[in-house]
């Protein structure tokens, strides 16, 4: 329980510094945008004080002491108000983040786990048969798999399964006569537009998560507890997963709370790759466009999700390793 | 019939690809049921080899290439992995060398016990909580162990509740792999007397492997002596004790002697009666006799708590004691009692929390970064352990220039005679051979060796040997011995010796020091300390020690 209550007071702390830092961070740089503005507009000629006006206006110009901003902005922060797209005016940043984010979550962050959940189990088997075919299969086709660049896989599968077959949609994550809503048609429409990407992230991280746990595995099944267990007559299965695997997967947990933690950030170039309007393609596009606002909005979102992910894994490890728990 | 019978068994390594090693060869022997057998050898003579083998747990590149098992007139030697692991409840359990390893760190002692109660189901659900009380309690431990993980229990209590899982099996044959060789002295001593116990009021078969030939004929009533993988001897222990027939078991008995004795004798080593005085006319080489004393006045070293809540830790507390030049002094006392954080302030490593040390001009308490290599030059340790305190990427003669870069002016042609001189030092000859080895490439004695002449390399009038040679074999041991005397003698260098073995410390130091939970409980010369001890501490420390010749 008061492992529970360090490690919330943690994220709380972290939380609150992220933000801050989030504030801190764009008023720290010379200049503001409206300046930049009206500079790019001043090439072309003079800018009168009207255009400036409503620029400044449009854009909002910071008023009182340093504190008093602060404080509206956690006011903000609270109520989702990160002010309004350039590139989507009039839309809300927090709206238009909160329409890509389940898509983003869905598809890469149900990948991950899945890819993980995989990866683990067939890293366990190739350990445990260490030089039978379940063992060279899934290690040297994970390691072949993932020694393809993400974004060259991608296209592979969006050449030949998409374009070639014409199996699979090349873009979207839904096909132009649907919308979103809680309908058997849509999410199985969804659900079809989603397979190429997830291939995708499946295969190139697949590899990384065999190799992982087959390793760790293969150090843990020379442990002690390991063979003390065969010597009092384990059946093999309690041997393989209770002792070896149990305390081969926690050094994998680490690299799985840093892979959850880039779901949201990292989600850019297969996002783009496939037009899906998830996390990454928004950044992309507020990049692009020089989208203050958005940015600033993804920037903290993909920032909690880091945190998030390293909370959650922090309290599995508290759960999976009763060392941790003191 | 007897309980097991071995016959013409062979063992041998295959590595892949690789030429097989014999391990163990032609192993013949019979053990009735409640035999207590000592199996004994050195590093490498196989005792360890043919243990996992009576237990059918010979794992790859490990593999029983002849003879037979006859365990219960059923060869467990040739028995399906299956068939095995079933023969394991009422059969034959091992325990671990390393017990402080041999639990899984993720699970509940309780876990462990379920987890044997349901592999065979011997033991019904509802009687495993009192199963599993009863047999924690035969290794007289209480019931809340069961609660507890692996790494909250204490190197003595693993070792235990290890003991308690194999009893559970309800073992006719009980396999003991040096089963209290990590433990401390007094440890050690408890965790025998309860093996012992067990092994008369259970009337299992024991076999008691072991390199410590003195515990082994203190405990059991049969021995069995290994070397390069034959059984060489198999007689009784009085019978071992007083005429040794093959020259192996002779060897190692003669090793073995009792630090209270008025002469203690040991081969190779010189005899040492009473504590002779350093002669001042030493025909040390220039610059390499002491000169200066190590001054310890009132050093305390007080650890910050390790956890929130609890105490801070008192490592050392109030010790005086002076080195003075030549000298040689042991420090001994059991793990925790603070020797080793003495040596590591004496070093610079650690800072004490009070009191004063002072080598020559040089107050080692306060010293700033930039002395710190002057008192290097002058004062250096010797580790315990030779397999983890020398690089394995790096040849010999890479890892000793490396100080005589640092520490002296000498380059070229003029570092490398330098390496030669100090492996002719340490009598690692020929010299250049031993200079392009790698560490893997060197025995334990021979890398222990290297470890004492990289010390050497800056010509030091200090040397801290912390436990030099705790992680040898016993006939390794009296060559480092020697020669740390040798260096003493020949060059009039100064040597704290660090140890928990008293005859070791009685072989190479004139004063000692016993130190019990990091205060000085009794000083004084060596052998008069050992010989008549006043503390009850020391006094307990001298009784664990193995007396072959007391336990018959």
């Amino acid at each position: 329980m008061r492992f529970l209550l360090t490690k919330v007071g943690l994220l709380a702390l972290t939380l609150w510094a992220a933000i801050t830092l989030n504030f801190l961070l764009p008023r720290l740089m010379p200049g503001s945008p409206a300046d930049a503005a009206i500079a790019k507009l001043a090439q072309n000629g003079p800018v009168s004080s009207a255009t400036r006006a409503s620029i400044e206006a449009q854009l909002g110009v910071p008023t009182g002491s340093m504190f008093d901003q602060y404080l509206q902005y956690l006011g903000n922060v609270a109520r989702f108000d990160f002010g309004v797209s350039y590139t989507f005016f009039p839309q809300s940043v927090a709206g238009l983040v909160g329409a890509a984010l389940p898509w983003t979550l869905v598809l890469v962050g149900l990948v991950t786990i899945i890819a993980f959940i995989a990866g683990t189990l067939l890293g366990v088997l190739a350990a445990w048969k260490r030089g039978t075919w379940l063992d060279t299969l899934p290690t040297v086709g994970g390691t072949f798999a993932s020694a393809f660049p993400y974004f060259w896989t991608a296209l592979l599968l969006l050449f030949f399964l998409g374009y070639v077959a014409g199996w699979f949609p090349t873009s979207g994550a839904y096909g132009r006569g649907t919308s979103p809503e809680f309908s058997a048609v849509f999410l199985l429409d969804a659900l079809y537009h989603s397979i190429l990407p997830a291939t995708t992230i499946l295969i190139t991280s697949l590899g990384g998560w065999i190799l992982g746990m087959r390793s760790t595995m293969i150090n843990t099944l020379g442990d002690d507890y390991v063979t003390f267990a065969e010597a009092n007559g384990l059946r093999p299965r309690t041997v393989a997963i209770r002792y070896a695997a149990r305390n081969a997967i926690l050094p994998n947990l680490t690299s799985f709370g840093l892979a959850l933690g880039g779901v949201v950030g990292g989600s850019l170039l297969v996002e783009r790759v496939f037009n899906y309007p998830g996390v990454g393609y928004l950044l992309y596009t507020a990049v692009v466009n020089q989208d203050f606002p958005l940015m600033q909005g993804l920037f903290l979102i993909i920032t909690i999700s880091v945190l998030m992910a390293n909370f959650i894994v922090d309290i599995l490890y508290g759960i999976l390793d009763p060392r941790t728990r003191r | 019939m007897s309980l097991l019978s071995v016959r013409d068994l062979s063992v041998v390594y295959e590595p892949r690809g690789g030429e097989p090693v014999p391990a163990v060869t032609g192993a013949n022997f019979e053990l009735q049921q409640g035999d207590f057998v000592g199996l004994v050898g050195e590093s490498g003579s196989g005792k360890s080899t043919l243990g996992f083998a009576l237990t059918g747990l010979s794992k790859p590149p490990a593999r029983v290439s002849a003879g037979s098992i006859l365990f219960d007139g059923v060869d467990i030697a040739n028995l399906s992995l299956a068939d095995l692991r079933v023969q394991r409840h009422g059969g034959f359990a091992m325990v671990l060398q390393s017990g402080m390893n041999a639990l899984n760190p993720v699970r509940s002692i309780r876990d462990h016990f379920y987890d044997i109660f349901a592999a065979h189901g011997h033991v019904s659900r509802i009687d495993r909580e009192d199963r599993a009380v009863e047999l924690v309690g035969k290794v007289e431990l209480p019931s809340s162990v069961l609660d507890r993980f692996s790494g909250e229990l204490s190197g003595g209590m693993r070792q235990r509740v290890s003991i308690a899982l194999a009893l559970s099996l309800e073992p006719k044959l009980m396999i003991f792999d040096e089963p209290t060789t990590a433990l401390d002295v007094l440890v050690q001593h408890a965790v025998m007397n309860t093996i012992r116990e067990l092994q008369a009021s259970e009337r299992f078969t024991a076999v008691l492997i072991s390199h410590d030939l003195g515990m082994v004929l203190e405990v059991t009533e049969r021995v069995m002596v290994m070397h390069e993988g034959l059984i060489v001897e198999d007689n009784t222990a009085a019978a071992i004790l007083a005429a040794p027939q093959h020259p192996y078991t002779q060897m190692l008995l003669s090793h073995y002697g009792d630090p209270r004795a008025e002469v203690v004798e040991v081969p190779g080593l010189a005899v040492r009666g009473t504590a002779r005085a350093v002669s001042s006319d030493v025909p040390g080489r220039e610059g390499r006799a002491a000169r200066e004393a190590i001054v310890v006045r009132g050093v305390s070293k007080i650890y910050p708590p390790p956890r929130r809540g609890e105490k801070p830790v008192r490592a050392v507390s109030d010790v005086s004691f002076r080195l003075e030049p030549g000298a040689s002094m042991a420090l001994v006392g059991a793990s925790g009692s603070g020797k080793s954080t003495i040596a590591k302030m004496i070093t610079g490593v650690e800072r004490p929390t009070s009191g004063t040390i002072s080598f020559g001009d040089l107050q080692v308490d306060t010293i700033k970064r930039r002395s710190l290599k002057r008192l290097h030059t002058e004062v250096q340790m010797v580790f315990q352990d030779p397999y983890s305190a020398l690089n394995p990427l790096h040849t010999v003669e890479y890892i000793l220039t490396r100080p005589i870069l640092n520490f002296s002016k000498r380059r070229g042609q003029d570092a490398r005679r330098r390496v030669l001189e100090l492996l002719d030092t340490v009598g690692l000859t020929p010299a250049p051979q031993f200079a392009a080895r790698l560490p893997h490439q060197l025995s334990g004695g021979q890398r222990q060796r290297v470890v004492i002449a990289r010390a050497l390399a800056c010509e030091p009038q200090v040397i801290i040997a912390d436990e030099p040679v705790s992680m040898l074999d016993v006939s390794l041991r009296a060559g480092v011995l020697a020669l740390l005397n040798s260096l003493r003698e020949t060059w009039g260098v100064s040597m704290l010796y660090i140890t928990h073995d008293l005859l070791s410390a009685r072989l190479v130091t004139d004063q000692i020091m016993v130190l019990n939970q990091g205060a000085v409980v009794e000083e004084g010369g060596t052998a008069s300390v050992l010989q008549n001890p006043q503390d009850d501490y020391t006094i307990r420390l001298l009784e664990a020690i193995p007396h072959p010749q007391v336990g018959r």
